[in-house]
């Protein structure tokens, strides 16, 4: 633990997580090209491009660079999507029990028995690959771990004293839900929502490699991708594929670094 | 006689489970404007059930039966919506344990300030000014100093007096205090009392003390009722009970006291989901005879007050 009480490691996480956030938004502060603007092909790595070109010229650099934002997008969003109907979900179950309890924990389980990869590699076949509907997909498929969490948490929540006196203060249950509840869940909550996101990134980028994602969008995932179909494996050119798939783990490693001292650094509530 | 402000009407509450277990049998009481009624008895003899089936918080394995009127409404027949509208409003419950009853993420003033915004839909800088001059009342003093703090940074006795303060700030009729001097010392229990005490001379409200603290009921109350096992085996002023109990029970209690010899009751409490024939206190009984252990004795008025004992009547 260092001095502001958060676990060492996570200062790393945060540090990387960072750069890649900065390289997210403000891409062309790394790079000094555009990602569309061509050059030589197949050129190997210079001063001038220090990543080189691909097939079609562009510079492999800026490719990363811009790729960056792509696919934290992908991996945010659907952990957005995913949290907030997992939170829902849990809430709702934990909440009023009974019945609705006893309904919506049996849907949990019936999609949390669906195979992810595989049924987004069907969607992904009918439907036109594009990066929202991969987001949408990847979201609604990845919420009942969590509502799992949330839906114990908060049966254990809703016997504590300060719930009971809400009640008593006759405020109403979205009221007790909304804002006594959910604020003690944050530290739950919370490092799921970090490993949603880079479970999220990983699915992206094992879609797109497999060629089912948006090839339009250029995210680190569609990168590997191309330089496998390209000849980019052929030709040994290892600073086309290699960089991607660093970055992808590196990206992963710092999110959920993050989580995981989430995790640890928390107190639970105390029930009595 | 005054209009009572609430009144239980043999209220009787059941849990359903692997065996039935009543834990409140045909209790009726009923609280005036401005009175004090301490309701007192040992753990498990069913106070806090009572309070809990007035505010409608039983859970659903529980069946209620009875009546309690409030005003003149029947709180039995109310639905939850209309439930929320009284809690708060007009019936405040104050609970044991004060710092497990303030949500550790919230501000004191939130807390406080939190039932304003919700029931009155009260503008900010009002709801600041009314919680600001309210805790003035509970002796924070200045507000400014103590309002910002989180619970976890107030100690025991700040936490009941915010607690206090959370749950009497729109003035409700009728306020339950829950063992509100469980886990306090001496000091605290005194100065929890004298604010309870304001609370009702001030605006005429009436108060429902649930306490195992006779010296406590003694001080604030007007009237006090004695449960045992479900049942009110006693109910008197509470001048009248301290200068000479009636039921064995009540005597046995008072004995118990430090300073009138730390006399012990014999024996333990009765199972609720098997008790006793007859007279649910005879196996403990001093003064038992064969009556008692074979017929239930009635709360019966003797005097200016009712005993539920044949040895009274």
């Amino acid at each position: 633990m260092n001095k502001k009480g958060l676990p060492s490691l996570n200062r790393y996480g945060i540090i990387l997580l960072f750069v890649f956030l900065c390289m997210a938004l403000i891409p062309s502060f790394f790079s000094q090209y555009d990602p569309d603007e061509r050059f030589m092909a197949y050129e190997d790595p210079s001063s001038k491009h220090l990543l080189g070109t691909n097939d079609i010229g562009n510079d492999i650099f800026t490719e990363l660079i811009y790729g960056t934002r792509i696919s934290l997008t992908v991996g945010f969003a659907s952990a957005i999507i995913a949290t907030f109907i997992g939170l829902v979900i849990g809430l709702t179950s934990g909440y009023y029990r009974g019945n609705v309890d006893e309904i919506l924990m049996g849907f949990t389980d019936v999609v949390l028995m669906i195979p992810k990869i595989p049924l987004i590699i069907i969607l992904a076949a009918f439907l036109r690959p594009g990066i929202w509907i991969l987001i949408l997909v990847l979201g609604v498929l990845s919420w009942e771990s969590i509502a799992r969490v949330v839906r114990s948490k908060t049966l254990q929540i809703r016997e504590t004293g300060f719930v009971m006196s809400a009640r008593c203060m006759g405020f109403s249950p979205f009221h007790i839900m909304s804002s006594d509840i959910i604020p003690n869940l944050t530290h739950v909550v919370a490092p799921k929502f970090m490993l949603a996101t880079a479970a999220a990134m990983i699915s992206e980028a094992s879609l797109s490699f497999i060629g089912l994602g948006d090839p339009s969008v250029k995210s680190w995932g569609v990168m590997i991708s191309f330089a496998f179909t390209k000849g980019g494996f052929i030709r040994e050119m290892w600073w086309w594929y290699l960089p991607p798939g660093i970055c992808i783990t590196l990206a992963v490693i710092s999110i959920a670094l993050i989580g995981f001292s989430f995790e640890k650094g928390k107190q639970t509530v105390k029930i009595e | 006689m005054k209009r009572p402000v609430i009144e239980l009407d043999n209220l009787s509450v059941t849990f359903h489970g692997d065996c039935d277990l009543r834990a409140v049998n045909q209790v009726s009481l009923s609280v005036t404007r401005g009175e004090v009624l301490a309701l007192v008895g040992e753990t498990g003899c069913g106070k806090s059930v009572i309070a809990h089936a007035i505010m409608g918080l039983l859970p659903k394995e529980a069946s209620v039966d009875g009546s309690i009127r409030f005003n003149d409404m029947e709180l039995l027949s109310l639905s939850e919506r209309e439930l929320a509208d009284i809690r708060g409003e007009k019936i405040a419950i104050i609970f044991q344990n004060p710092s497990l009853s303030l949500n550790p993420v919230y501000t004191v003033e939130h807390q406080i300030s939190e039932s304003l915004y919700i029931h009155r839909k009260t503008r900010k800088e009002l709801a600041e000014k009314c919680t600001k001059n309210y805790v003035l009342k509970f002796g924070f003093n200045p507000p400014e100093t103590y309002l910002p703090l989180y619970p976890s940074q107030c100690s025991g006795g700040m936490n009941q007096r915010i607690l206090i303060a959370a749950s009497t700030i729109l003035s409700p009729e009728i306020v339950i205090a829950d063992e509100p001097t469980k886990g306090l010392d001496r000091e605290r229990v005194n100065e929890t009392g004298e604010i309870l005490r304001n609370l009702v001379s001030e605006k005429g409200r009436s108060l429902i003390l649930i306490t195992h603290d006779l010296e406590f009921a003694r001080r604030i109350s007007d009237r006090i009722a004695i449960m045992y096992s479900g049942e009110i085996v006693e109910t008197a002023s509470a001048e009248e009970f301290f200068a000479e109990p009636k039921h064995p029970y009540s005597k046995g209690l008072l004995n118990s006291l430090p300073e009138n010899g730390f006399v012990p009751i014999k024996g333990s409490s009765p199972s609720l989901t098997r008790p006793p024939d007859g007279c649910r206190f005879h196996p403990r009984c001093m003064y038992m005879n064969e009556q008692c252990a074979e017929e239930h004795p009635d709360l019966k008025p003797t005097g200016n007050r009712k005993v539920r004992c044949f040895l009274c009547h």
